[in-house]
């Protein structure tokens, strides 16, 4: 194995309980060096937990650890060379900003000149330059967030972990901030793992998303995939606006699938099919239709329908939302161009291109 | 009545402060006066018994004996109260509040009824009354205010403070001291000028637990029966504006740490 390939961050086979209650269930990742990747889940599915095992502040029942290839299974956080950014920063408060960021170094046993030399070298990188004697209670929440992006990086951690950083501040900075950190990881060449429940976030920053459902990852993939691929109803419904429609199998031939869903039908290529496991006759499965998928105006290839009365109508500028409910009683929602949709009440007929569709196999939990 | 409305309250307030302030101010003036008798008004003027205090050996030798009380008993106190604090701090629930409510006991107890049992235990252990018991028997009565104080500073300490250094290299020693002790300086400032100020003044426990060596409001006890004079006035005097003057630091020293910290992040945050 040559060292490029050794994973920054590996974990084998994470189990941990807490009382009744598995918070990881099972769990292995391989996160390759300089990637941005993002653990994504709603509160509770583990993700924060699976952080925290990484960082060394939680014990795993069982499975290991390893960090640039090193099993640090047994280690504390303060023998681990990764560095974590907190929710609340946790920024030292009766230090100045230098002495949070020149913590690590000194904690490392740097000389106070090689110190101060980095310490200068972080505060540049996050733009900060002049705010050194400043107090963190004298900063902005902005200002915050980077002294501690600033104090995490400074001891050159082969990785680091980031538990939802941006989830204190206001859309606007947030939205800034997700440039910058991410413009920060290009530049560092650092592994970054971060932890949101923000799907929009994960998306627009991450190289990987591992999106995680009580304990267990669901899906390791780029943002793309995702997206447009999910490998289950969970998935789809959790990234991006979905139509979910329940349908049923009616026929496999060869490379076509046909499908029924309510009054409406279609063939499939075999190739929309995302979820593992086999698709038969009779399968219930669900198909999912992205909002931009449902086109005001039919186009080449564009060869299903799906028509209704619109029933909800929001304006985005260029772009409509038009929820429409169709005559079997399912309510969908189309982004439309704004010149296309007439009003409320009326008819709407969207268009769509049946190899733009995701063919996901239901779950015996998800049938509705 | 509109009117009427916004003079009652100021009213109530100056009338309070003037029913605050007066029989010190009256105190503090009879101290000047050049006389051996204390009355008022007064008519010629002295700083004679305010020179003579500091050259009076059994008051100059008794203030001493209470800050070594006070001290020996702040020590005391933030040796028992600091982990006190730390163990309470790590309980939740039912047994967080019981231990709560058992350590605050002794700041409800009456005091003269803490003081006669402190002085029938020190007698049933056969030690001896005096400085040491003194220091004791101060430090059972401010322990509970040390432990609040600190207990009050842990609960605003982030959970990530301590991980957040963990994370970058500190070992746990490394981690108390460079993080937690600092965290809580302000509380434990706090509660140790509070502990001193408490014990300085206390008269009942001092009187039922001392031996040979009177401290300082024992000593004013005993000499005002042998009646009042502006002597008394000059050194009670001295005493209540060397309390208020540490009183007022203290209280502004903690509280620029403590709220001044936490008010201004949120201040930030809205912006």
């Amino acid at each position: 194995m040559t060292p490029s390939s050794t994973p920054a961050i590996e974990v084998r086979n994470i189990i941990k309980s807490f009382g009744d209650m598995r918070a990881i269930d099972d769990v292995s990742l391989s996160i390759a060096p300089g990637v941005f990747v993002t653990l994504l889940g709603p509160s509770g599915c583990g993700k924060s937990t699976l952080l925290r095992t990484m960082a060394g502040f939680i014990t795993a029942d069982s499975g290991q650890v390893l960090i640039g290839g090193r099993d640090v299974t047994g280690l504390p956080p303060n023998a681990r060379p990764v560095n974590m950014v907190f929710q609340d920063y946790a920024l030292f408060p009766h230090m100045t900003v230098r002495g949070n960021v020149g913590f690590g170094c000194e904690m490392k046993g740097l000389s106070a000149q090689a110190r101060e030399k980095r310490v200068d070298e972080l505060l540049a990188l996050v733009q900060l330059p002049e705010l050194g004697h400043r107090y963190p209670d004298e900063l902005s929440g902005g200002q915050r967030q980077r002294v501690a992006l600033a104090r995490a990086l400074a001891p050159d951690p082969v990785s680091l972990l980031l538990d939802e950083p941006l989830g204190a501040l206001d859309l606007k900075l947030r939205l800034d901030m997700q440039r910058e950190l991410k413009s920060l990881q290009r530049t560092t060449g650092k592994t970054f793992v971060f932890v949101t429940h923000d799907q929009e976030e994960a998306m627009s920053m991450s190289d990987l998303i591992a999106v995680m459902r009580a304990g267990r990852v669901e899906q390791l993939d780029r943002p793309e995939v995702i997206y447009e691929r999910p490998v289950s109803r969970y998935v789809a419904g959790f990234v991006g606006a979905a139509n979910l429609l329940d349908a049923t199998v009616e026929s496999v031939d060869g490379d076509e699938i046909r499908i029924v869903s309510g009054a409406f039908s279609a063939v499939l290529p075999r190739s929309s099919v995302t979820s593992p496991g086999s698709i038969d006759r009779g399968t219930n499965v669900t198909l999912l239709v992205r909002p931009e998928h449902l086109r005001s105006s039919a186009q080449d290839g564009h060869t299903l329908e799906l028509g209704g009365r619109i029933t909800e109508l929001t304006y985005l500028g260029n772009r409509v939302h038009v929820r429409f409910q169709t005559d079997d009683g399912r309510s969908l929602l189309a982004d439309a161009l704004a010149g296309d949709v007439a009003e409320i009440g009326e008819r709407f007929t969207a268009h769509l291109r049946p190899g733009a569709l995701a063919l996901l196999r239901t779950s015996a939990e998800e049938q509705s | 009545m509109k009117t009427l409305g916004r003079l009652t309250l100021p009213v109530y307030f100056w009338l309070f402060v003037a029913y605050l302030f007066l029989p010190l101010l009256v105190m503090a003036a009879v101290g000047f006066r050049d006389s051996n008798f204390v009355a008022f008004p007064i008519q010629a003027w002295t700083t004679r018994w305010y020179q003579s205090v500091v050259f009076e050996r059994d008051i100059m030798s008794s203030i001493w004996v209470s800050v070594k009380v006070a001290l020996g008993a702040t020590a005391l106190s933030l040796i028992i109260g600091i982990p006190m604090a730390f163990f309470v701090a790590g309980l939740r629930g039912f047994r967080r509040a019981a231990m709560i409510a058992v350590i605050m006991l002794p700041a409800f107890l009456p005091v003269i009824v803490a003081a006669i049992s402190l002085r029938m235990f020190i007698g049933v252990l056969g030690l001896q009354t005096g400085i040491g018991a003194i220091i004791f028997g101060h430090a059972v009565s401010t322990i509970p205010f040390v432990v609040v104080m600190i207990l009050t500073r842990l609960g605003a300490m982030s959970p990530n403070l301590a991980d957040a250094a963990r994370d970058l290299g500190a070992d746990e020693f490394i981690v108390f001291l460079r993080v937690t002790l600092p965290f809580l300086m302000p509380a434990i400032f706090g509660g140790a000028v509070f502990s001193m100020l408490l014990s300085f003044e206390d008269f009942v426990r001092s009187f039922f637990l001392g031996g040979f060596e009177p401290t300082f409001p024992v000593l004013l006890f005993s000499k005002l029966r042998f009646g009042f004079d502006p002597g008394l006035a000059a050194i009670s005097t001295m005493v209540l504006v060397a309390s208020i003057v540490i009183g007022l630091y203290a209280e502004r020293f903690s509280r620029r740490r403590q709220l001044g910290n936490s008010s201004k992040i949120v201040a930030l945050d809205q912006r």
